[in-house]
């Protein structure tokens, strides 16, 4: 319902105390550690590049032992898997933090191993593909020759006329024998008698003659081969046994992931600590802390030497903005961050905007069915993931729009669509009937838009009343009754019009004439008065646009209801028969979830922008930003920010 | 069978002009629609390229013009409704259907049009969520903004056949 006033926190403290005073800030979470102005006060910034880069490598080194172990871990599913929960001073005391270590060295040494292995299987692999053609040659890899001759083996292009080069090596006195053959390439070996090399390497030369590369080796290539495969099953088993020790190793995989948030808090200590001015022996801290956490602030700082204060914001100061909110409003905050928080010292609007969040969103998407599904996951499965921090907020806002959508789906007669009726009179074969209790807005769209008008009007007045009540917070009540006041008055004369005619119509003269008149009261020139105030008298049209704006609310809740009603069409397509049952329950399972996944998201959408431009647009002051609390590092553990 | 029969025999008959109608509700907003949200997966891709953990905004917004081929759906139901081909206890008069013909170009054109301005404002947000995925509510907001048209189309569409003048119908 508001935003939290913030205490600005200047610190002095020892040079010593100052890692022991950071961390513990950042345990209590309720500062906000400012990069302090080094210029301003003339003053250098502490800087920890060594113990920093020390911090760093040690977390790189975590994640990646995490990032090897994570293939082998059972908890894959990172949206479900529920935060550790652990007593971090207990790990780093009782020998478990040093286990961890150990058990990250192990993982770092297998890691090595196991490339080490894997680069020696690719070599022995090449090796067995180089050798292949030359299984049958009987010599020796490394034999080139004889006293009087001189071999050589190579390649040549498929096709090659062997017969015409054997006869033309021979007058050149050298002998070819073919080794093999296969994949568009014959092998061969080339003896030629010392003295002719030249006259033979030419000749070969001109038909595509590649000279093997070959290891240098005693053996001959199916011995070669033999061995080399007897390598790979070898260090393939090698290679075996290191998994089998990494899935062993993966069992600890959530000590190592404490290790790696504790680490990573022992960064994030250095990287607030590197925002604080050195002053000789001791160093300056500035935040912003709610003034509400004051007392909690000065109850830890007390244990230390150190001087500070807390002063209330300036005018030059951009405190931080956090917004206060119950139980049921806090859900919604996201949304209005997800436009701008609020400027500092404004209005917080999340708890008239969430009443009108679930009203609106209910309205387009009013069927008790997906609704009972909402509610199920927010308020049932939630709690029994442990799901936690932001997600938990997104889930249990639709959760309580989901409280909107079963009453609305009760009003306007939708239970996964129309399947109540459609079974009922399909496989039954009962009489036609009226599922909603008061409109159905594919049968009586008229009366469903006039109810959305109307809900829009609503909205829209509640907008208004926002601006008037910050009017009147900040002494200008005459401009609240004249520019929010007389337009009230209007909008009556309008309703009374319809009413009373004769008396309605000179209201409605009136308020315009009123509205006319005071429209101009800030224009300094009197001829621009006049203008300024007939201009002003166009309020009307863009108000008339916003309430017409509200009959998306209409268009949605028809569009989400007609694709039930056409799943449940087909599903009761046969008619009370088993296949009919099973039809239905089918096309159900595969269509009402993508049902709800497109519409509930144009439902959240849609009433995102009527909040956001038909509902803020009257009085929302944006420009805040939002209060980001030194804090540990809780990216795989619980540290319970509620 | 000359041109002229086959228009007047076949093509102005009163099943032809509504399905005709019924047709182009569902084909142009739905191509639309898959052209939008094509070329929006293809930005959202890119992102990912670069960084994954945006997919979660990126997606709201690659599917966000995915909704007029919906409304394109939403009217064509309504129009076989309406003609009796789901159902039955229908059977229109010529200008009945004619009537639904017109009643469904409305979110016809505004949907193919709309889809696909709605998509080029979706990749922009995209590109935008890239680099300031805190403002992902105003890019969303923004691209929202096109879709006014095709629900006010769709609303049209749906009013002038939920409406439709009982004369242009007769008890079959």
């Amino acid at each position: 319902m508001s935003i939290a006033p913030m205490k600005k926190l200047s610190l002095f403290a020892a040079g010593d105390d100052c890692d022991a005073i950071v961390s513990g800030l950042m345990k209590l979470r309720c500062i906000e550690i400012v990069t302090a102005d080094a210029e301003k006060e003339a003053l250098p910034a502490c800087e920890y590049p060594g113990e920093k880069a020390d911090a760093e490598a040690s977390v790189a080194r975590i994640r990646s032992a995490v990032a090897a172990l994570e293939k082998y871990s059972v908890r894959k599913f990172a949206l479900l898997k529920p935060k550790i929960t652990v007593d971090r001073d207990a790990f780093a005391s009782d020998g478990s933090s040093e286990r961890a270590w150990e058990t990250v060295g192990k993982v770092e040494e297998n890691l090595k191993e196991t490339s080490r292995i894997e680069d020696e299987i690719r070599a022995a692999e090449d090796l067995l593909r180089v050798a292949e053609p030359w299984y049958d040659d009987t010599l020796p890899l490394d034999f080139e020759g004889t006293a009087t001759t001189s071999f050589v083996r190579g390649s040549l292009p498929g096709g090659t006329d062997i017969g015409a080069l054997t006869e033309a090596l021979a007058e050149r006195f050298s002998y070819l024998t073919e080794t093999s053959s296969g994949g568009g390439t014959v092998y061969v070996g080339v003896y030629t008698l010392n003295g002719y090399s030249d006259a033979a390497a030419k000749l070969l030369a001109s038909v595509g003659f590649v000279k093997a590369a070959l290891p240098k080796s005693p053996k001959t290539a199916s011995a070669l081969s033999r061995e080399a495969s007897s390598k790979v099953s070898r260090l393939g088993k090698e290679k075996e046994k290191l998994t089998e020790e990494l899935r062993t190793l993966a069992l600890e995989i959530d000590d190592l992931r404490v290790l790696c948030d504790i680490e990573s808090t022992v960064l994030e200590t250095f990287r607030n600590r590197e925002k604080m001015l050195s002053a000789g022996p001791v160093n300056y801290l500035t935040g912003w802390a709610p003034a509400e956490k004051q007392e909690k602030v000065e109850k830890f700082l007390s244990g230390f030497a150190c001087a500070y204060g807390f002063e209330d914001p300036t005018e030059e100061d951009d405190p931080p903005v956090l917004l206060k909110n119950n139980a049921f409003a806090k859900n919604f905050e996201w949304v209005v961050g997800m436009y701008s928080y609020p400027k500092y010292g404004s209005y917080d609007p999340t708890f008239i905007m969430a009443i009108f969040f679930c009203i609106l969103f209910g309205m387009m998407f009013a069927d008790a069915g997906y609704g009972l599904l909402f509610i199920l996951v927010a308020f049932v499965g939630v709690p029994a993931l442990k799901i936690k921090g932001k997600l938990k907020k997104n889930i249990t806002m639709f959760g309580w729009c989901g409280i909107s959508c079963v009453i609305m789906g009760i009003l306007f007669g939708g239970f996964f669509g129309d399947l109540p009726y459609e079974i009922a009179t399909k496989m039954f074969g009962a009489p036609e009937f009226k599922q909603a209790i008061w409109i159905d807005p594919v049968k009586d769209p008229l009366s469903f838009l006039i109810v959305s008008l109307g809900v829009g009007a609503a909205h829209l007045i509640a907008g208004m009343a926002v601006k008037f009540y910050i009017l009147c917070r900040e002494g200008h009540v005459l401009d609240a009754i004249l520019d929010i006041g007389l337009w009230w008055v209007l909008f009556g004369s309008v309703a009374l019009v319809a009413l009373v005619p004769n008396v309605g119509i000179w209201v409605l003269v009136g308020a315009a004439l009123a509205v006319i008149l005071t429209g101009g009261r800030r224009e300094k020139n009197w001829l621009m008065k006049p203008i300024k105030g007939f201009l002003s008298l166009y309020g009307l049209i863009n108000y008339c646009s916003d309430l017409l704006s509200y009959s998306r609310i209409l268009a949605l809740g028809l569009a989400s209801s007609i694709i039930a009603m056409v799943l449940n069409i087909i599903g009761t397509m046969p008619g009370n028969t088993v296949a009919g049952w099973a039809l239905l329950i089918a096309v159900g399972i595969v269509g009402h979830p993508i049902n709800i996944a497109l519409n509930a998201l144009g439902a959240f959408v849609h009433t995102s922008r009527l909040q956001y431009i038909e509902f803020f647009g009257k009085f929302y002051e944006d420009g805040g930003r939002e209060f980001v609390p030194a804090t540990e590092i809780g990216e795989f553990t619980d540290i319970d920010d509620e | 069978m000359n041109i002229w029969e086959f228009v007047t025999n076949i093509l102005f008959q009163p099943a032809s002009l509504a399905v005709l109608g019924a047709a182009l509700a569902v084909i142009l907003p739905g191509w639309g629609s898959a052209k939008a949200v094509g070329f929006c997966g293809e930005a959202v891709a890119g992102v990912m390229s670069e960084d994954p953990s945006k997919f979660g905004k990126a997606l709201v917004l690659n599917i966000l013009p995915a909704t007029q081929g919906i409304y394109g759906f939403v009217v064509a139901f309504m129009v076989m409704i309406k003609t009796g081909i789901i159902g039955g206890g229908y059977s229109l008069t010529l200008n009945g259907g004619l009537y639904l013909f017109a009643a469904c170009l409305p979110m016809a054109v505004v949907g193919y049009i709309s889809a696909v301005k709605q998509g080029k404002t979706a990749v922009a947000g995209i590109n935008m969520v890239a680099k300031h995925p805190e403002a992902s509510g105003k890019a969303v907001t923004s691209t929202a903004l096109v879709e006014t048209y095709a629900i006010l189309a769709l609303l049209v569409s749906v009013l002038f056949i939920l409406f439709m003048p009982a004369a242009l119908t007769a008890a079959a």
